[in-house]
């Protein structure tokens, strides 16, 4: 198997190779089960494949997970287990993809992340699934005191389903900053996402941007939960560029601290005539206009830099 | 440069133009005044090709028929708008905008200093910019397109006195009002609604607009002046 780009975890189908990065140990999750006993506290049950990445020491080298589908018919039921040790800063690229469109895999994923006392995570995920894939994916994120995260979740080319559900429990000021973009042509979207605000002085940020084009049905339930005296906030933002798409935008505030503040926004629409008007006043066509706009909403791509050297997404999808 | 002839644009059902004639000279600047609701700003976004608008009637610009044209046609044949309440654009950048424009990175950079915009290029167009702001951030895109038609909504509304000052230096730089008039090529239509920005752009020609009609033109500075002493009434009455 070819390892593409310098990837620490790579699976293929069901073949795997792993790279340690310096400070970090990285294994396929069955031996970190069997080699680590305090991994069962994390893992629910003995994992049968997926990656464990125990993050020791700081390092600016970024890690990166690929878990591809690459034959028809494979079922992948990755469980990843990560661990960021106290002080520790770590970066991470997960992505997850289906390398041609009519594979008709099933992958069912589930991801535990934990962040020790003042430790911080970037991590990116880049998802993109063919037409007939069926896609479930579970993430918890516990976040010990004064940690960080910076999760950003990216998928531009969604599965026939693609049902995704995300608990993150923060202590006492810690943050997290939840970011998912998703681009839905032709399948159907479930998203839940609660975040937990547990601890004083915690800090949670969700952020859904959505987009759904031909024949495509989405539903986001973004949840922010205040039990003890933090601040949150929910902001889902959708756009609709076909007649047969649909986007059903559920923002949720529940506090139980009366010293918690929690705000939220939420829009689901077309592009505004006037927006439209505006850039076609450049001199932009319409479709030139609409593409703007489109790459406007879902963000910019954060590129893969490993010691200065840029790596296109692409390369590893 | 332009020829507006028995022009009638309906908005949502309603008549909000109703028999413009126009005609302004290659080189000719010229202010379009009139109090809110006459249809100012509906014959600009006329004659720029806003397609939600029911028109009838013919729009020439350089003596072709444009009145069918769409929008990004128009500016690529010369015109240029600035708008007096441009909408944010939330994720789109001004740089990308100006990009699309195919402006040059350098200079984009250069005349985004000079309006003062060096450090909002990188930021949502329009979004939470103060009127100052949106003003320049118009402008520089002009100075970008570089038109030979300029239409100007209301660049002097919500602005103060340094920022039209700026204003007034880049209409009268785009317009070339520094060349003698034989030499210039470039014309404009500029909507006021006090003449602020007469201070700093010294127009050919004026226009009174009142209810979708044009209904007077003179000498800017009389007609201004007329219409400070008397009001809008005062122009009804001179009609009527």
């Amino acid at each position: 198997m070819k390892n593409v780009g310098n990837a620490n975890y790579v699976q293929i189908d069901y073949e795997i190779q792993t790279h340690e990065n310096e400070g970090t140990t990285i294994l396929p999750s069955p031996e970190a089960y069997r080699r680590f006993k305090w991994t069962k506290e994390y893992f629910n049950e003995k994992p049968k494949e997926g990656y464990f990445i125990w993050a020791r020491k700081s390092s600016d080298r970024p890690l990166i997970t690929r878990i591809s589908i690459s034959s028809k018919n494979v079922s992948q039921n990755p469980a990843n287990l990560v661990v960021i040790e106290k002080d520790v800063k770590a970066r991470i690229y997960s992505i997850c993809n289906a390398v041609k469109k009519d594979l008709c895999g099933n992958h069912v994923g589930s991801s535990k992340i934990i962040l020790k006392e003042n430790s911080r995570l970037v991590m990116n995920h880049f998802h993109r699934w063919g037409k007939e894939d069926r896609v479930n994916s579970g993430l918890e994120i516990f976040l010990g005191n004064g940690s960080e995260i910076s999760d950003v979740y990216k998928c531009l080319e969604v599965p026939m389903r693609l049902n995704m559900e995300n608990n993150i429990y923060l202590e006492e000021g810690s943050s997290a900053n939840l970011v998912m973009t998703i681009l839905a042509k032709h399948g159907e979207v479930k998203m839940h996402d609660s975040t937990f605000l547990n601890g004083r002085g915690s800090r949670g940020i969700s952020r859904i941007r959505m987009i759904g084009d031909e024949k495509s049905r989405i539903v986001a339930h973004s949840r922010m939960i205040a039990n003890d005296a933090g601040t949150g906030h929910v902001d889902c933002m959708g756009l609709l560029l076909a007649e047969d798409s649909s986007i059903n935008a559920i923002p949720e505030l529940v506090n139980n601290n009366k010293d918690a503040s929690l705000t939220h926004e939420a829009s689901v629409g077309k592009i505004s005539e006037e927006v439209l008007n505006y850039l076609r006043s450049r001199g932009l066509t319409e479709d030139q206009a609409i593409d703007l706009v489109v790459a406007g909403f879902l963000g910019e791509e954060d590129p893969i830099v490993i010691e200065g050297q840029v790596i296109p997404l692409k390369s590893y999808m | 440069m332009l020829e507006v002839k028995d022009l009638e644009v309906i908005v949502g059902g309603r008549k909000i133009l109703d028999g413009v004639n126009l005609r302004i000279d290659p080189g000719e600047t010229c202010v379009l005044l009139g109090p809110n609701g006459s249809g100012k700003s509906t014959l600009l976004q006329a004659i720029v090709g806003n397609p939600t608008y029911q028109i009838t009637g013919t729009i020439f610009f350089k003596g072709e028929d444009i009145t069918q044209m769409p929008t990004n046609e128009r500016i690529k044949r010369g015109l240029g708008i600035s708008f007096q309440h441009p909408p944010a654009v939330r994720g789109v950048k001004l740089l990308d905008v100006m990009e699309e424009m195919h402006g040059d990175g350098e200079k984009i950079e250069e005349m985004a200093e000079r309006m003062g915009l060096g450090d909002f290029l990188e930021r949502d167009l329009n979004l939470g910019f103060s009127g100052g702001e949106l003003k320049r951030s118009e402008m520089v895109q002009l100075l970008t397109l570089q038109p030979d038609l300029v239409l100007l909504d209301e660049p002097d509304s919500g602005v103060d006195v340094e920022n039209l000052e700026l204003i007034g230096e880049v209409i009268n730089e785009i317009l070339k009002r520094s060349s003698k008039p034989r030499f210039r090529n470039r014309s404009g239509l500029i909507i006021t609604h006090m003449g602020s920005i007469m201070q700093y752009v010294k127009p050919d020609k004026g226009f009174v607009m009142l209810d979708g009609k044009i209904v007077c033109s003179g000498k800017p500075e009389e007609l201004i002046n007329q219409i400070k002493k008397n009001g809008y009434e005062g122009c009804m009455k001179c009609i009527n």
